[in-house]
């Protein structure tokens, strides 16, 4: 019954919460969000990667510590995920600035800098 | 002894989780939504990074960015520096250590807006002790009232500028004092004792013994007045509301008149993620070195 009350709640609980409140009289908890389904699903990344990351700790607990990389400091896995996270916005802005091709090659070098972080730093 | 394992005492980090949620988390996903948005009259659309491009290509965003790190960077070189000093200069115990610290904490307790409001009539040129003083002295030094006030920071940038620095001066310097105090205090007599055996200056003893020993401190007093002063916003909105023209208009003002006084939600969202990324990037920079400092 527990597993059942989970279930409804997981599947109706985005559609009564973050629907768009089109109608002024209607009732929408975090319509007044504005909602996209991009920004959404950026969000479903961040919080699918933070549970990942939970997940992982409590099957190899220790965030695998890393002596000094590149950049010199003592890292675990949940810094070299931040520091993936960060420059991967840091990156995506420099292009803004400073390019005007499309942005999906921000996105690639984010990727590969990611990639980058995980192995050296 | 077997412990046993009980998760129900993560329920106690529900009502912190809730508070987070509620102050930061849930705000930064609304800017995160407004800032891929246009938004008019009620009616949203999705436009990308538009933004973001925008914000980050305009010389008004530029500008005030470069205003905003001048004047961070200004009162760091300012407020670090003396506040050592004062805290080097005060007594270590006794009746007028107490009263030297009670002094110092005077600044603190004033809430920002009065700061503001107080430095406001202060620093005015015709009733403001402070500004009717300097063009007292600027008119003894041969300069004509005729031509209207030598200081005036309600006009004239530079004057302005000394006002707003002088004001975060006196206000935020006392800080510093306090930590580098606390830093101090908490060196054992036997480290100046040794001092004295070798026969070492003034400035060995600080160099070698009490700047080392109040590293820890002084990165706190760094992190912390890098951080209030890159967010300043009350004390010169009431001072100088960010004039005259746009001259003390930092990136805190700019992003008010954006996103009030233009109503402007989709650039004020995208330059309010900026902002925060600059100030996270230098948090985790602080907090990065900290750490690694007290590791090693």
């Amino acid at each position: 019954m527990q597993r059942l009350i989970l279930a409804a709640t997981v599947l109706l609980f985005p559609q009564t919460v973050f629907a768009q409140n089109t109608d002024p009289t209607g009732v929408s908890f975090l319509g007044w969000m504005a909602w996209t389904w991009q920004t959404a699903l950026f969000f479903t990344c961040i919080a699918v990667a933070l549970l990942t990351m939970t997940v992982w700790e409590i099957a190899k607990p220790g965030g695998a510590p890393r002596e000094p990389g590149l950049l010199r400091i003592d890292t675990t896995r949940g810094d070299r995920l931040f520091i993936s996270l960060l420059s991967a916005a840091y990156i995506h802005l420099a292009w803004l600035a400073f390019f005007s091709g499309p942005l999906w090659w921000a996105s690639i070098i984010a990727v590969i800098w990611a990639a980058a972080v995980a192995k050296w730093v | 002894m077997n412990k046993t394992l009980n998760h129900r005492a993560w329920w106690m980090v529900l009502p912190v989780l809730i508070l987070v949620a509620m102050n930061a988390v849930i705000p930064l996903m609304t800017v995160v939504n407004f800032s891929v948005q246009e938004e008019f009259y009620g009616e949203f659309s999705f436009i990308g990074m538009q933004w973001f491009a925008d914000t980050l290509t305009n010389e008004r965003f530029q500008n005030a960015l470069i205003r905003q790190l001048a004047f961070t960077f200004t009162i760091l070189l300012i407020e670090i520096p003396l506040g050592v000093f004062i805290a080097l200069k005060m007594p270590r115990s006794g009746r007028w250590a107490s009263v030297c610290l009670v002094l110092m904490a005077l600044p603190l307790l004033i809430p920002w807006n009065v700061v503001g409001a107080m430095w406001n009539i202060y620093a005015l040129p015709d009733i403001g002790f402070m500004g009717y003083m300097i063009n007292a002295g600027a008119g003894f030094f041969g300069h004509d009232p005729a031509n209207g006030p030598w200081f005036d920071y309600t006009q004239e940038p530079v004057a302005a500028w000394f006002t707003v620095i002088l004001m975060d001066v006196w206000h935020w310097t006392s800080l510093v004092v306090l930590l580098a105090y606390a830093g101090l205090q908490s060196i054992d007599n036997a480290y100046y004792q040794a001092a004295r055996i070798d026969g070492a200056s003034r400035w060995s003893v600080f160099r070698y013994i009490q700047l080392p020993k109040m590293k820890h401190t002084l990165t706190i007093a760094v992190l912390l007045r890098f951080m209030d002063s890159f967010m300043i916003y009350t004390e010169p909105s009431v001072l100088t509301g960010g004039g005259p023209g746009n001259s003390t208009t930092f990136l805190s003002i700019d992003l008010v008149k954006i996103a009030l006084g233009q109503q402007d939600l989709g650039n004020a969202a995208a330059m309010s993620i900026i902002y925060f990324l600059m100030i996270l990037l230098v948090s985790w920079l602080f907090y990065t070195l900290t750490m690694q400092g007290e590791k090693k």
